[in-house]
């Protein structure tokens, strides 16, 4: 029964959410990017327009914005990713000389500032294959009109500009036969029935880690009133009275809870691999950390229980901080979905941390590295809650009267 | 086989346990009787280390419970006053439960789960749930959790409160089988004929101190086989001590107000003398009670009140 409560509540949350949010997936994410375009040139303008129209129009909200307040507001955290367009770029690029546009990305946020770096990356492919298409003999003529007109005259000759007229209306012509019609013919094919039924993975990957963490909560919260029950059945006691005593009772508990969540991780997973197309790649590492994040979930709630005056006591406070952490941790509205500032709270609560993470295995943005470190740290937080617990256990919470 | 030596403990500013010492030998029972809150549990649970004592010693089997904890709780097993047992598991799944947590493990253990499940009459019923048993077969079951790793000390507290006569019975067999088979007995009571019929040595403890022990017929030789006549009335206890200066051997064991306990020898043909100076020391005596030398007239005698006060 308290299985059913603990995966049923989150299911029905996550479905009323998605149906308020529109819940076919159809929203799409949306970032800020800035702009610090010191060339201000026509080919400059021309860059960070392609992230002002169509699709991208829709997905990102250009703003200008100077170098330095840029580079600042990205460091707090405002905006996706910074652009800085380089003095002299619209020159080099009719030249065809080496230039670099920099791009700051926001490390806390994923999505955006990767499809930003994927339209700069399109954008400067498109760059050099127009220079290959413009041929040698354009560029040639732009290097003498950069020049300036020849020593003794103040304008370019009239046979000079006769010959450029020709070579543009050569070099249009000549594009003209990719151009008009295109020579790439992009044939937009209807998904097939099935993959239209599935939920996009987007809208997985916002409500499924958030469901599952909300499970893994309660779940927690539910085990670790296990302690008062065996108090009150007089077993804790009787624990103590044996070889291995309360610590021994202490680990088996957190095994149990780590084989538990484990079994309901590879359940849910399971179902999110077959349903929402995620990288199975990925899902045994996903269970590895969200086994290892339901067992820290759960040492916490048990700390806190052997805190209480009573089972009461103890209830109160686990769901005094339960319902918050789930809250503002994005176990119960995903972080994305909430304000810039409270998503940034969220992300420094130990489920809020868990679930981001979680979120960008399933993803497949992640550095193992950096959740070999994480890991690292939920185990030796984890062992040094489990001997705070055990030693409470054994002294305080079983002293006759406590 | 159990000693304990100078055991202290303190609860904050209570004296749970007050410089007790004790022996109890191989295949005997030691009990230890007190009226509730006296310090017999705290004992015990200094015993099995559910309580770390404050100050002494304790030795079970030789081992040291302070230094080598883990040895010392393999060779005890502790019967608790409360029930201790996993409800919604069958009797069976309880006796490997509690089994493996003293090491026991496969046919060792099961062929033991199935022994003592006979031997507690429950041999038919090992599948059912224990929350589907009578309190008598709770307490039975609850008493065998705790013979499984054959412990060569075993620690009783209270294990009869609350049981019926017939179970009670039936358990206090168990007991002895134990005993027979060499098993060292600490048994807690605050029921002076249990203690009487059982066991073999009794320490009497009261506010966590232990005011007398030895056999039972030591503790008689200590109250000089007199008999207690406890009375309630009006007394003006500052004239009885005059008033019955000519009875040479009555002892006043209590006096108040209300109430007055005597000890003499041949107390029930000797009471129309008594009652004749009690008159003349201006008492007024409403109800009397006779009570022969036992261990709780030994108790009244020590502590100035009943076992059940």
């Amino acid at each position: 029964m308290a299985l059913l409560l603990w995966v049923g509540v989150p299911m029905v949350l996550a479905l009323l959410i998605g149906t308020i949010s529109g819940g076919k997936g159809d929203a799409k994410p949306r970032g800020r990017l800035l702009v610090a375009d010191l060339d201000d040139s026509l080919a400059s303008r021309a860059v960070t327009a392609a992230f002002a129209q169509g699709e991208l129009g829709k997905m990102f909200d250009v703003e200008t914005v100077e170098v330095a307040a840029g580079r600042a507001r990205i460091h707090d955290g405002d905006g996706s990713a910074l652009i800085v367009v380089p003095l002299g770029f619209g020159e080099a690029l009719l030249l065809d000389q080496p230039t670099t546009i920099e791009l700051v990305k926001n490390p806390a946020r994923k999505i955006m500032p990767r499809i930003a770096e994927e339209t700069l990356g399109l954008a400067a492919d498109a760059v050099f294959y127009a220079q290959r298409i413009a041929g040698d003999s354009l560029r040639n003529s732009i290097e003498a009109i950069v020049s300036g007109p020849p020593a003794g005259q103040k304008v370019m000759s009239a046979a000079f500009i006769a010959g450029f007229s020709v070579e543009i209306n050569t070099a249009i012509e000549r594009l003209s036969t990719y151009l008009d019609p295109l020579a790439i013919e992009v044939v937009k094919e209807a998904e097939p029935a099935a993959a239209a039924e599935s939920p996009p993975k987007n809208f997985a990957l916002l409500f499924f880690p958030s469901m599952l963490f909300l499970t893994l909560m309660f779940m927690a919260q539910g085990l670790s009133e296990d302690l008062w029950r065996e108090k009150a059945m007089g077993t804790l006691a009787r624990a103590s009275g044996t070889p291995g005593g309360v610590s021994a009772l202490v680990l088996g508990k957190f095994l149990c809870s780590a084989a538990f969540v484990a079994a309901i991780g590879a359940i849910g997973l399971t179902y999110a691999g077959l349903r929402f197309d995620f990288d199975w790649r990925y899902l045994p590492l996903a269970l590895i950390w969200i086994t290892l994040a339901g067992v820290l979930l759960f040492a916490l709630m048990m700390l806190v229980q052997v805190h209480g005056k009573s089972q009461r006591g103890g209830d109160l406070l686990t769901n005094a901080l339960l319902f918050p952490l789930a809250m503002i941790g994005g176990a119960f509205f995903p972080l994305e979905m909430m304000p810039r500032w409270m998503a940034d709270i969220g992300r420094l609560t130990p489920n809020g941390w868990a679930l981001s993470e979680f979120r960008s295995i399933l993803s497949g943005e992640f550095s193992f590295a950096e959740v070999a470190l994480g890991a690292l740290g939920i185990i030796l937080v984890t062992l040094a809650l489990a001997w705070w617990i055990q030693g409470r256990a054994r002294t305080v919470f079983l002293r006759p009267g406590a | 086989m159990l000693t304990v030596s100078h055991l202290t403990k303190r609860y904050g500013d209570l004296l749970a346990v007050d410089d007790i010492s004790f022996n109890a030998p191989e295949g005997a029972i030691f009990g230890l009787l007190g009226p509730n809150g006296a310090g017999k549990s705290t004992t015990i649970g200094c015993i099995n280390g559910l309580l770390n004592p404050g100050s002494g010693t304790i030795t079970v089997a030789g081992i040291d419970t302070a230094t080598r904890p883990r040895d010392a709780k393999r060779a005890m097993g502790v019967v608790p006053q409360e029930l201790a047992l996993y409800e919604d598991l069958t009797a069976r799944e309880n006796l490997q439960y509690w089994g493996g947590a003293y090491g026991m493990r496969g046919v060792q253990l099961n062929s033991r789960a199935d022994e003592l499940l006979a031997r507690i009459g429950l041999a038919d019923r090992p599948r059912d749930q224990v929350k589907k048993f009578s309190g008598g077969m709770k307490r039975r079951l609850n008493f065998a959790c705790a013979l499984l790793h054959r412990p060569r000390v075993l620690l009783l507290d209270e294990p009869t409160v609350g049981v019926d006569p017939q179970s009670r019975v039936a358990l206090l067999e168990l007991v002895r089988d134990e005993v027979v088979q060499g098993t060292c007995v600490l048994y807690t009571t605050h029921y002076m004929e249990e203690a009487e019929t059982l066991c073999d040595r009794v320490g009497i403890i009261d506010r966590g101190k232990l005011i007398a022990q030895g056999t039972l017929g030591e503790l008689r030789r200590l109250l000089g086989e007199r008999d207690l006549l406890q009375m309630t009335g009006a007394f003006e206890p500052a004239r009885l001590a005059e008033g019955l200066r000519p009875l040479a051997d009555v002892e006043i064991v209590l006096s108040t107000a209300e109430h007055l306990t005597l000890a003499l020898p041949n107390a029930s043909q000797r009471l129309p003398s008594v009652f004749a100076l009690l008159q003349v020391a201006g008492a007024d005596v409403r109800e009397t009670t006779l009570k022969q030398p036992n261990l709780e007239s030994l108790f009244i005698k020590l502590t100035g009140k009943a076992l059940r006060e």
